[in-house]
Order: C-alpha cells, then sequence, then structure tokens
C-alpha cells in the first residue's frame, strides 16, 4: 500500500554554526500493507520523526520516492483520505481558538463528508468522549483528552492509515494506557492500521504487529513483534535490554 | 535524627488563596533514595522546589522542612544561599533549561564550584574532569566548550549529574530528571543515578511518574495525588501489595504493557536488579 524505494534525506546545518549538511536518512526501503501496525522504534536523532514526515508527504525526499497505491504520497489528490497524523504535541495541534466542533470539522469539510451533530458525537464516542466536549476549547482539556480529540480528528476523514509520532510520549502513564487501548480498539473495530513512532519500545511491543528499528537514518532491523526475543543485530538487542520494565 | 524532615508542609497559591499541598510529612535518612510518585498535577514538583524554598513568588508555605535539624523556612535568602546548590542540589527535566543559554556548558559549571566552595581553578577543573569521565562524557574539556544547544539532552543530564559528584551535596533533588530522555538515554541516566548513590553518600529525593524508573531507584516510595500523600513505604511494598486504591492503580495501569513485553522476551526480566 505505501511503499518506500531508496529514500534518502539531508538537512542544512541551521544557525551560525550551520553549513554543512546532516544526512537523515539514507537508501530507505519499507511498505506498510492495509489494516497492519507497524512500530517505527530508535533514539532521539535517528532519523524516524523524518521518516514519519516523509510517509505523511508532507515533506520531499532528496532522492527516491514515497507511493500510495502507486502514486506519489506528496499528491494531495492522492493523499486524500488514506493518511492521517497525530503528534506528540497535542497542545499545539489543535488552534487555540477553535472549540473541538471546529477542530473536528475542519478536516470533514476537506475530504467533503457530512459534519453534522450526529456525526460529530458520533466520532467524539469513539474516542471515549461525548457531545459535551463540543464546544470546549484546547485549554479546557486535559491532556489525555487534547490527544483523544486530536484521534478523533485524524479518524474523521476515515483513513486507512493512522500515523502517531510520539503521540502518547507526554501523558501519564495511566493515561498512556488508555490511549493504547482505545487505538487498539479502533483497530479490532475498524481495522484501523497505523504507524507507531515512538522511543517506548514497550508501548511500540504492545500495540504493533511488526517493529521496525532505526538506527542513524537506516534500518537496522525489522521484526515481527512475536519474534522480539529474536532479533539479529547487537544494536536490536541492545536496545531491548536497555527497556526499563 | 532524619538527615531531611518535612513538617506539616502546607502550599498554597497566595493570589487566589487555593490550597496545592494541603498537609505532607515525611522524612529522608542519609544516602536513602526515595521517589516521588504521581500523576501532573499532584504536587510533586511544588513540594520539591518548596524544600529549597525555589516555587515562584505568588506560591506560599509553611511548615518545617529540616536539614540535619537546621529549619530551613525560617532562614533569609543570603542564609538560604549555601543551602541552595552546595547542600542540596537540584537536577530539572529539562538540562537544556537548567543551564544559562548564553554561556558555554564549562563556564557555568565553574561559576557553579567557585560560589559553593574555595577550590582552586585547576581544582575544580580536574574534579569536574573526573566527574565528567565517570558519568560516560568521555571528552570532558569538548563539553566544557560546547553551549548547551550544541549537547543532546543526555549529556546535558549527565553533566548535572557530575556537578552533584563534585559538590557532594546531603541531599540531591531530581525532578523528572529521565522524563525528557529516549528510553536508550533513559536508561543509561538512570544507571548513572543508581552509580551516583554508591558513590556519594548522598540522599535522593527522586521525581517520577515512570513507575518502572521509580522500582529500579528507590528505597522508598512516597504516592501522591491531588497534593495528598496517599500512600508510603518501601519500594517492594508499594509495587507488591499497595494498600490504597490509587496506589494500586498506578502500579497496575501499565501492568498490561509490561507483561506483554515480558512475555514476547521470553520472561527474562531485563533491566532489573
Amino acid at each position: 500500500m505505501l511503499k518506500v524505494e531508496g529514500v534518502s534525506k539531508s538537512y542544512r546545518g541551521n544557525g551560525w554554526l550551520g553549513g554543512e549538511r546532516r544526512q537523515v536518512l539514507r537508501r530507505i526501503h519499507m511498505e506498510w500493507n492495509k489494516g497492519e501496525s507497524l512500530g517505527i522504534i530508535g533514539e532521539s536523532g535517528s532519523g524516524k520523526s523524518t521518516l514519519g514526515r516523509l510517509l505523511l508527504g508532507i515533506e520531499k525526499p532528496d532522492e527516491g520516492r514515497v507511493t500510495w497505491g502507486g502514486r506519489p504520497i506528496t499528491d494531495r489528490r492522492a493523499r486524500r483520505g488514506t493518511i492521517s497524523a497525530v503528534f506528540q504535541d497535542y497542545t499545539s495541534s489543535i488552534h487555540p481558538f477553535y472549540t473541538v466542533r471546529q477542530a473536528l470539522l475542519e478536516p470533514l469539510k476537506l475530504v467533503g463528508g457530512p459534519g453534522d451533530a450526529r456525526k460529530l458525537a458520533e466520532l467524539l464516542r469513539q474516542v471515549g468522549l461525548d457531545e459535551s466536549y463540543l464546544d470546549k476549547f484546547p485549554h479546557e482539556l486535559s491532556g489525555g483528552e487534547a490527544q483523544r480529540v486530536c484521534i478523533a480528528r485524524a479518524v474523521s476523514s476515515n483513513p486507512q492509515c493512522m500515523l502517531l509520532d510520539e503521540a502518547i510520549s507526554s501523558l501519564d502513564g495511566s493515561v498512556q494506557m488508555q490511549v493504547l487501548e482505545l487505538l487498539k480498539g479502533l483497530k479490532e473495530t475498524y481495522g484501523m492500521g497505523y504507524i507507531f513512532i515512538t522511543h517506548d519500545i514497550m508501548a511500540a511491543a504492545y500495540l504493533c504487529d511488526r517493529i521496525m528499528i532505526v538506527r542513524n537514518g537506516e534500518i537496522e532491523e525489522t521484526v515481527e513483534t512475536s519474534q522480539l526475543r529474536h532479533v539479529k543485530t547487537d544494536y536490536a538487542k541492545a536496545l531491548l535490554r536497555k527497556v526499563i520494565v | 535524627m532524619s538527615l531531611l524532615e518535612v513538617e506539616h508542609l502546607r502550599i498554597w497559591d497566595g493570589g487566589s488563596g487555593a490550597v496545592l499541598v494541603p498537609d505532607s510529612s515525611f522524612r529522608l535518612s542519609q544516602g536513602e533514595c526515595l521517589a516521588i510518585v504521581g500523576e501532573s498535577g499532584s504536587g510533586k514538583s511544588l513540594t520539591c522546589k518548596a524544600l529549597m524554598r525555589l516555587n515562584r513568588p505568588g506560591i506560599r508555605q509553611t511548615g518545617r522542612v529540616a536539614l540535619n535539624g537546621v529549619d530551613l523556612t525560617g532562614l533569609s535568602d543570603k542564609e538560604m544561599r549555601p543551602y541552595r546548590g552546595k547542600r542540596m542540589c537540584m537536577i530539572m527535566q529539562n538540562g537544556m533549561r537548567a543551564f544559562d543559554p548564553s554561556r558555554p556548558v564549562g563556564a557555568y559549571l565553574l561559576e557553579a564550584l567557585s560560589l559553593h566552595g574555595d577550590w582552586s581553578p585547576s581544582e575544580m577543573v580536574a574534579g569536574l574532569s573526573a566527574a565528567m569521565m565517570s558519568v560516560g562524557l568521555s571528552d570532558p574539556s569538548a563539553v566544557m566548550k560546547r553551549y548547551p544547544h550544541e549537547l543532546s539532552g543526555g549529556m546535558l543530564q549527565r553533566t548535572m549529574i557530575a556537578l552533584a559528584i563534585v559538590l557532594e551535596p546531603d541531599v540531591i533533588i531530581a525532578d523528572e530528571p529521565t522524563t525528557a530522555l529516549d528510553a536508550v538515554t533513559q536508561y543509561e541516566v538512570v544507571e548513572q543515578f543508581v552509580a551516583l548513590r554508591g558513590r556519594i553518600g548522598s540522599a535522593i529525593v527522586f521525581v517520577s511518574h515512570d513507575l518502572g524508573v521509580v522500582r529500579r531507584i528507590a528505597d522508598e516510595v512516597l504516592v501522591m495525588k491531588d497534593g495528598v500523600i496517599v500512600e508510603q513505604g518501601g519500594t517492594d511494598a508499594i509495587f507488591g501489595g499497595a494498600s490504597h486504591p490509587y496506589t494500586r492503580y498506578l502500579v497496575s495501569s501499565k501492568e498490561a504493557l509490561r507483561s506483554r513485553y515480558l512475555q514476547l522476551m521470553g520472561g527474562t526480566r531485563i533491566a532489573e536488579g
């Protein structure tokens, strides 16, 4: 479905120290299949978030291509209704002057779906909230509630894939668990597929069917979650050993 | 006598009058590590800052905070000075904001040391270098020349720990020191804290919402909810058989994650010991 072929990406160094280009991703090949939950894990600076932005088509690779069903993902029409995103910082993900209603209506208008009260109530119900939230502003929501609204918004365009970039990392432990259960429920009920980018290996192992380990801009190893204990590379073994359970 | 005694600590907002921490009491013995756990807004950070009287001016506090029998709450700012930094050292969540962004890290470290001791400059550099090497910063002089924004979060936290090693404070207050770090760096910094306990006899107040980390490092655990200490006990007792429902809820909340991971990894208890 979503295919990455030979993708590289570099950025110019920034600030007065800059100048040298930094290679963030090197000739990445990967695939995401319909209905699949794929975890992308790695340390800070490994390039996993850059890979996420390329998968979303909001950035272009220097070389190689990212395609959805054979069409380039950077083409907005090809992308529509296919993949949506939830990011780490839920406070800045919703326009501060928008109510939950407005925030939910925005993507619905884009895909031309129905934006009536029933649809909105249904969306909120899917993420464990109710209609009483419709007229609230982002600052009136807790972190977990705001992230649920972001997920409701991501679901609203009926995407086949939801890309989550450290989406649970800034939530409290118990709230993290609630959001993970919510994602699991959406997967079981609606067949939602995920690309789950995180440094939280335990969370990835909980939600995902397959795990891809990224290191210094390259894919170190990809493994079925059920085979996690049989990873081959020394780096992957060390990474899994460093999980604080 | 305990090293640090907190009795009837009450913290409230001077403006609105809202009580944030109604009545907290706890003790810390020499060399002990006390973890304060709880969710966002439970008053963990407020409590920590109150120990050093570092809450912003609008936040008021009463009660007794005694270090080696000296009540800190009655001291003037000037008398408080040696307690902040030298006797009690704070390691914050965000290393980037803990350092002065306009100067190289080394300049900041040397200034901190010169304020708190009478070392000669060469002694300070030597002491710092040795401490930085011991926390895994292999090239101390290069790190000291860098500005905070040029270093990673993990490196800044290690640098802070190195500073604490040199200062040898009585108490180290670490407020979510590993929360902003990725899993691997988090593991390494936690290991540094464990090693730190063996190296200098400092007592540690370790604030975290990550119970995995707490289980690894703490002797005693204090559970806070909405400003109130709901339970307090030994780490094994808290994780093994907490009596308060909220503690049980916290401990159980990520149990599904943990047991799934342990099951996937073949039941081996990784990173524990």
